[in-house]
Parts: C-alpha cells; sequence; structure tokens
C-alpha cells in the first residue's frame, strides 16, 4: 500500500469504501476500492471475487479498467482507473440541461460497453448512473460489477435480487429467476431516458407495486396477449388495464423521433422482444453521431 | 431448429462461445508432475461427494477440480494439506459458479475434515490460489461446453432410426442428458483427459452418449457445425470414455438426477469419507515446482 497515497474519499461501493489515490512513483491518479474481510467465515467476498475476475476478462474503452489487485493481512485493495464524477453526480451538475450530442454520445458508450459484457458472457445486472463513469474526454465507462455474472447458455438461474428498483425490468418484478442479457438492456432503456431528460429518472418507483404500475401506465399493462407467460411468473398479479396516456413525445420532448423509437425498442416489457446492445448501436438514431466516437475502437 | 428461438438462447451464443474457446486456449500446461498426483483419484471422489452434500452445480464441480489440477501440477504440497487444497478449491469455483445463498461458508467446509484446518489457513491459502491464477476464474470446463452442446445433442431427425426403448422424443433426449452427464462425470477422473480442450471433451461426452445409446448417426451436422469438431477428431477422447465407462459396474454409475435449474450435483454412490487428511505445519506446506 505504500505504492499509492490516499487522497480523499469517493464513495461506497456494492462491498466496500472507494478513495482516490496517487501513485506514489509514477503519480497517476487511481481509485482506489477497500474490500472489508471483516467476515472471517467468508474469506475473500464472492461479489469481489466476481468483479476481480469479470473485470480482468473486459478490457475495453467503455468499461472501467482494473490496473491490480492488493492485499494484505486483513483487507483487499483493488485499484482501478479513476474518472472523474459518475453519472449521477455529472446530472446534478446540469442544472435541467443537456445536449443532445452528448446525450447520443454517452448512449452509443453505454451500448458499446455493454455489448462489449454480452459477447463476453458477462451481465452487469446493476446498471444505473451511479455506476456508469464519466472522464474530463466525454468518455463513458460501465463500472462497479459486483453483482456482476458470468451468464452460461442456458443462462442459469441465480437470484431475482438485482438490479436497483428503478431500473428493474418487468419481468424480474414479477419474479423471473431467469434472465439473460434483455435485463441490462432495460436498464439501459431508462437510463436513456433519464440522460434525454438531463437527470430525471423515468420510472422512480417507491415498490415493486409503484415500480410496475409506472411502468405499465407508460407503456400499457402488459397482458397475454402482449407477452405470452406473464401469467406464470412466479410473483405474477394482475394490474389494472391502463392505457397510455403519454406520448414518448412527452415523457422525452427533447429526444428526436430516431431517439423516441430507439428509446420504444428497449423499454419492451416482453424481454426477447427488447433490442440486444449490438443492435441498438446500428439504430438510425446514431446515423449521424461523429465519426470520432463511433470509430474510436475499443481496447 | 426451433431451439434457436428459445427465450434464453441470446443473441451472442456464438460468440460466447468463441470467447471460450479462445479462453481454453489460454489455460496453463498441465505438467502431470506433481508428486501427489496418486491422490488425485480419491481427492476427486470426495470433492465429488462434498460438492454433492453442499448442493453444488456440474460446473462448480469442473472447476474446483480443474483449479485442484492447475495447482496441484504447479506446486509440491505437503500429503496433510491436499485435504484443504481440495476444500478451498471448492470454496472459489462455487463463489465464481454459484447463487450467493449457496456459497458455502468456510466453517461448514472445514467440518468435513473434522475442523483440523485454522480458518485463517483457509483465507490464506485462497489468496495464493487466486494469486497464482492472476485473479482469473474464467476458466471453461467441459462442464461449461457441455451445458450448450447438450442443447444440440438431439434432433428430431434421431427418432427415424431411433432404438425402441424410446417411445417419444423427449425420453430419448432426456436419456441422452443423463449420459452426457455420466460421461462428464467419468471424464474427471481420466487423468490423460486433463490436458485435452474442455471443449473437445464435451463433445467426446456427448458422442460417446450417442453411442451408448446406439443413435444410428454418431455424429450431426448440427453438432459439428456447434462444436465444430468433426467425429473423428473426438475419436480417441470417446474411445478412452467407452472402455472406461464398459469397466465400470452399474451402481458406480448410478446418480440421483435432479432436475433443477442450475442441475445440482449428485452422486448415489458418492463417498463421504474424507481423505487421508491429518493435521500438519503449515509452514513450507506449498512449495511452487520447478518447471
Amino acid at each position: 500500500m505504500q505504492k499509492y497515497e490516499k487522497l480523499e474519499k469517493i464513495g461506497e461501493g456494492t462491498y466496500g469504501t472507494v478513495f482516490k489515490a496517487k501513485n506514489r512513483e509514477t503519480h497517476e491518479i487511481v481509485a482506489l476500492k477497500r474490500v472489508r474481510l471483516d467476515d472471517d467465515d467468508e474469506g475473500v467476498p464472492s461479489s469481489a471475487l466476481r468483479e476481480i475476475c469479470l473485470l480482468k476478462e473486459l478490457k475495453h474503452k467503455n468499461i472501467v479498467r482494473l490496473y491490480d489487485v492488493l492485499h494484505s493481512d486483513k483487507k483487499l485493495t483493488l485499484v482501478f482507473e479513476h474518472c472523474d464524477q459518475d453519472l449521477k453526480k455529472y446530472f446534478d451538475s446540469l442544472n435541467g440541461e443537456i445536449d443532445p450530442d452528448i446525450v447520443k454520445s454517452f448512449m452509443y458508450q453505454l451500448l458499446r460497453g455493454l455489448a462489449f459484457c454480452h459477447s463476453h458472457n458477462v451481465l452487469h445486472r446493476d446498471l444505473k448512473p451511479q455506476n456508469l463513469l464519466i472522464n474530463k474526454n466525454g468518455e463513458l465507462k460501465l463500472a462497479d460489477f459486483g453483482l456482476a455474472r458470468a451468464f452460461g447458455i442456458p443462462v442459469k438461474c441465480y437470484s431475482a435480487e438485482v438490479v436497483t428498483l428503478w431500473y428493474r425490468p418487468p419481468d424480474v418484478l414479477f419474479g423471473a429467476k431467469l434472465y439473460t442479457t434483455s435485463i441490462d438492456m432495460w436498464s439501459a432503456g431508462c437510463i436513456f431516458a433519464e440522460l434525454a431528460n438531463a437527470g430525471r429518472p423515468l420510472f422512480p418507483g417507491s415498490d415493486v407495486d409503484d415500480q410496475l404500475k409506472r411502468i405499465f401506465k407508460l407503456l400499457g399493462t402488459a397482458t397475454e396477449e402482449t407477452w405470452p407467460g406473464i401469467t406464470q411468473l412466479p410473483d405474477y398479479k394482475p394490474f389494472p388495464v391502463y392505457h397510455p396516456s403519454m406520448s414518448f413525445s412527452q415523457v422525452v420532448p427533447k429526444l428526436n423521433c430516431k431517439g423516441r423509437d430507439l428509446l420504444q425498442r428497449l423499454l419492451v416489457c416482453n424481454p426477447p422482444l427488447r433490442l440486444p446492445a449490438e443492435d441498438a448501436m446500428t439504430h438510425p438514431y446514431f446515423s449521424d453521431l461523429s465519426s470520432g466516437i463511433k470509430n474510436d475502437r475499443c481496447q | 431448429m426451433s431451439l434457436l428461438n428459445k427465450w434464453w438462447y441470446t443473441e451472442y451464443a456464438e460468440e460466447i462461445v468463441g470467447t471460450l474457446q479462445e479462453k481454453e486456449k489460454q489455460r496453463i500446461p498441465f505438467l502431470q508432475q506433481s508428486p501427489q498426483l496418486k491422490y488425485r483419484h480419491v481427492l476427486v471422489t470426495w470433492m465429488r461427494a462434498v460438492a454433492e452434500e453442499l448442493n453444488l452445480s456440474n460446473t462448480s464441480v469442473h472447476l474446483a477440480v480443474y483449479l485442484l489440477d492447475i495447482f496441484m501440477d504447479n506446486h509440491r504440497i505437503v500429503e496433510e494439506r491436499l485435504g484443504l487444497v481440495a476444500l478451498v478449491c471448492i470454496l472459489l469455483a462455487a463463489k465464481f459458479e454459484e447463487r450467493d445463498a449457496n456459497v458455502p461458508k468456510i466453517s461448514e467446509l472445514n467440518s468435513r475434515v473434522g475442523n483440523q484446518y485454522p480458518i485463517t489457513d483457509f483465507i490464506s491459502l485462497e489468496f495464493m490460489i487466486m494469486q497464482f491464477l492472476h485473479w482469473s476464474l474464467v476458466l471453461p470446463t467441459a462442464a461449461h461446453f457441455a451445458e450448450y452442446y447438450t442443447v444440440f445433442a438431439t434432433s428430431s431427425s434421431d427418432m427415424c432410426s431411433v432404438p425402441s426403448q424410446f417411445r417419444t422424443f423427449k425420453e430419448l433426449r432426456n436419456a441422452v442428458q443423463h449420459n452426457v452427464r455420466d460421461f462428464l462425470d467419468l471424464s474427471l477422473q481420466e487423468v490423460c483427459l486433463i490436458p485435452v480442450k474442455p471443449s473437445l471433451v464435451a463433445a467426446a461426452c456427448i458422442a460417446a452418449a450417442r453411442q451408448t445409446l446406439q443413435l444410428s448417426s454418431k455424429w450431426t451436422s448440427i453438432l459439428q457445425n456447434v462444436t465444430k469438431y468433426q467425429f473423428m477428431d473426438l475419436l480417441p477422447c470417446v474411445s478412452v470414455l467407452i472402455s472406461k465407462n464398459g469397466k465400470m459396474t452399474n451402481t458406480a454409475k448410478k446418480r440421483k438426477l435432479t432436475e433443477s435449474p442450475d442441475h445440482g450435483y449428485a452422486t448415489e454412490d458418492s463417498m463421504s469419507k474424507s481423505p487421508e487428511v491429518s493435521s500438519g505445519k503449515w509452514s513450507s506446506a506449498y512449495k511452487r515446482n520447478c518447471t
């Protein structure tokens, strides 16, 4: 730990405190995530172990880089590339206005990072603005893989207790235990709308019921016709039939019609119909994205 | 291929298999140089038993055994510590593969060996193994590939010339799946298969299952497309599996087949005794092999 000089506390991750620090030799600024090993009966927490192993596989421009793993007697420290802020803090600094080109650029980078995860069989499972990091060059990076999983084909059954409520897809809200890359695509859709509205969350539900109600009020209540199998989900319960009272042009007024089309293809209740990240990247909405961002190839 | 329309079959299936096949090329070479190789059989049998009691998945068991193999191959381990190494391999594999609620506690593992190791020994060894692996557990095993390949192990065309004991396609498919699992299990005990690519072992398990059930075509074009192996590639491995299978008694092969989504791991005859282990000194317990 002599190698780094701790500068300030940045925040709390899934399983530990994050500090900004400076490499004493190279003066490079890094983020240190301290993993507490309090539970003697556990060893390295499985979430930390998975985050380390998965990030080792995911070397990509739009995914936060894990440089090193240090350990001493009672603690484990992960050394990450440092980013200036997360998307949540960025929103707070906006005062309700955001440049549409930035929305497009951030959304594209989010999708590119996700496509890379998904093609390397990693599900993030906890996408939200707090877990997207932004640096001064306008680069966006996926971070906090504490809930991430390597998935097989077919996808194994993992706990339904994933994804912060506001970004949780309706299938998971109804207790679906099997899910695939579509879980992240719903969250990406919610974040897209939030970006377009300069940080106003799309579905800020207070509990599972309220969350589903907000979703169905915008998209119309899902039924066996629109989503075969919905009534078989473990926690399914019927909801009143809502007909969308607001059009997408009212929900995301600043987003152009191509953008609204993309958003509607991501916010689909029936999971297999949600657009995959790779396909979303080729959506016409991005056709006028500056080639600098588009061709900025990974690695 | 109606299976391709299954909702869990992601857009990325082919890319993922490609990534896994790239990963398996980067495996640490297995040189059969562990001085404790003679204990492997009893250790693996015991690990399977422990995994059964903990209801761990097939992929956890295969990963744990691979971790044991590669760690033993590169270290000289005092005999008294082999049980501890096996338990930590199970712990690491479970942390990576299982739902959090199903990850065993260290004390739970230690109770299998009469609490003979200090808990701190588990923690130090966990670090040591992870450092040896450069903190990577994305290590595909035959069980990982088999999960995918098994989806394509049978097709409706197999029913045209099917042995009479199968009345429906479902019966046939289940029988093939059970046989694949038996052969995967069998493959764990074959030291000669450790250096073989896991994807090839998985494909060979499917070919061996089809052969055992006397399906008219040993290998289908679908399987060839999915696995990228021709039957000729698999032949040596299939021969090993089939001949080994012939030597085993029926009782030794039977297993409790749990049909949970994550394929609970269980064998009927697995031993629950611990391997020969007694307490020993920690110091210089693990020496890195000179290679």
